[in-house]
């Protein structure tokens, strides 16, 4: 069932973390945080994306997974997510 | 002058032990860890037991990052690896070294990985195959990851012949340090117990269907009835002499010759005696040519750690081998199958030999082929105890699935050369 709720930062450091092994919480991403900082590199992206698309029945754009910072990313998956409502 | 190559290190992750220490003491004191397999629901599975590796803790000491894109052949890898690196205090090299390379022998690859993402592949669709399944799976994962964790920038290289893959990629480090690159981290494991790896490996007909965990793999055994596959393996460090010396990494042990060859034609049904008969000559050639690499005569050979594949015509076919290339030196020197109580862990198998021959080499003690005496040959095999002889060259047999046959010799760091 499509769900229309936002993305929270900690669903997505959740994520990270079951498919890229990557541990991360919350108080590390600022607004500049980029993923290349918290040692998030593409492959563990492109492996997060269709986790997301797949929870709230979006599909993201195709250069999603070239997003620098966080803050972006989460704006670009939750704009996607408003989009489909 | 020439160039020597010596072990200057150690690592092993076996059934018996997750670490060398504990690997060789119950290797010595004949252990077995032959049981039913364990990694997943083999109850309709002809094949009832394997050796499994169960005191590791790869979620413990890999990073979450690297164990999430890994199989667990190469989580055990990075474990042996590891032990190895501090063993031989490589870590004094510095990080980012191009003097050290990794060169591993490889043979199901990620097969519990790979069957994880084709099952969701086909149960699910391609938008459930995760972003590491190309990267897992494939032979030089366990390469690559060694040099990515350590920085190891050296020549680096997988190979795969099968179980004789262990034997291959020692003298392939060899020559590769002959070449000029100093250090080598070289070996292999294996994690091939999922059903897909299974059923791989049942084609072969070898696998011991017995009822019985004690009579799972019985080498050169009157009531032999296959081998038990299993899990694990070793990482040496292989370093060229005066490297070693320099720097005061004690020489452990030396490799001193390897020779390897192929025997043509359909690998053999387990029943066709004239057609194991025949792939003799095949090991026979590989043992006379690494002799004679090594320098050494067949009655200069202390100790044999013989192949023991554990199916009648295959270990008689051994035995002709070790007749036609020893002569009358075949009939008494002691031979040892230490694997009969770990399983055979293809690529892994090999160089937990040859480990097992650098501890020998170093404590003066032959250890036990485990399980019950049961011998069907014309040898002397070595059982129920550890046999303590100065030992100065060790032969390590093996024969790989489709015709590889491999012999390696390893000498006392002393006595080698």
């Amino acid at each position: 069932m499509a769900e229309s709720t936002s993305i929270t930062l900690a669903e997505l450091t959740d994520i990270l973390s079951s498919s890229a092994g990557v541990k991360i919480t919350p108080d590390q991403v600022a607004e500049s945080t980029t993923f290349k900082e918290l040692g998030v590199d593409s492959l563990a992206l492109l492996g997060a994306i269709p986790i997301l698309e797949r929870t709230r029945q979006i599909v993201l754009p195709v250069d999603a997974e070239n997003v620098e910072t966080v803050s972006e990313f989460l704006d670009l998956v939750n704009d996607t997510v408003q989009g489909a409502r | 002058m020439t160039s020597r190559t010596v072990v200057t290190g150690l690592g092993v992750v076996a059934p018996t032990g997750a670490d060398t220490a504990s690997y060789w003491r119950a290797t010595l004191a004949g252990h077995t860890a032959i049981d039913h397999i364990s990694r997943f629901d083999a109850t309709r599975y002809p094949v009832r037991f394997a050796g499994e590796v169960r005191g590791a803790d790869p979620a413990g000491q890999i990073d979450s990052r690297v164990l999430v894109q890994t199989d667990r052949w190469t989580h055990l890898a990075l474990l042996a690896a590891g032990e190895a690196v501090a063993a031989a205090a490589l870590e004094t090299l510095g990080k980012g070294s191009f003097d050290i390379g990794v060169t591993t022998a490889a043979g199901a690859g990620g097969v519990t990985f790979g069957q994880r993402e084709i099952q969701a592949l086909w149960s699910q669709g391609p938008g459930h195959v995760g972003p590491y399944q190309s990267i897992a799976w494939f032979y030089a994962a366990s390469t690559g990851q060694i040099s990515i964790a350590n920085g190891f920038r050296g020549p680096c290289a997988v190979l795969s012949s099968e179980s004789a893959g262990g034997l291959d990629a020692i003298a392939l480090s060899r020559r590769t340090i002959r070449r000029g690159t100093p250090v080598q981290l070289c070996g292999g494991t294996e994690a091939p117990l999922s059903p897909y790896g299974l059923v791989c490996q049942m084609q072969s007909g070898l696998l011991s269907e017995s009822h019985d965990a004690a009579s799972a793999y019985l080498p050169f055994g009157r009531s032999a009835s296959g081998f038990a596959p299993g899990e694990g393996g070793a990482v040496l460090v292989m370093e060229e002499l005066a490297h070693a010396r320099e720097r005061g990494a004690p020489a452990l042990a030396e490799i001193t010759g390897h020779a390897a060859a192929f025997t043509a034609g359909q690998p053999p049904h387990p029943e066709d005696g004239d057609g194991w008969a025949r792939t003799s000559d095949a090991l026979a050639f590989a043992i006379t040519r690494a002799l004679a690499d090594a320098r050494i005569g067949p009655s200069e050979v202390d100790v044999v750690f013989a192949d023991g594949i554990g199916v009648r015509n295959a270990d008689r076919a051994e035995v002709a081998a070790l007749h036609a290339a020893l002569g009358a030196h075949a009939s008494t020197v002691p031979i040892t199958v230490p694997k009969a109580g770990i399983g055979r862990a293809c690529s892994g198998a090999a160089p937990l030999d040859v480990a097992t021959a650098v501890l020998a080499l170093r404590d003066g003690l032959v250890p036990p082929t485990p399980g019950p005496p049961d011998l069907g040959h014309d040898i002397d095999l070595v059982t129920s105890a550890a046999r303590r002889k100065p030992l100065r060259h060790i032969l390590c047999l093996a024969r790989g699935f489709g015709g590889f046959a491999s012999a390696l010799v390893v000498s006392s760091a002393e006595g080698g050369g």
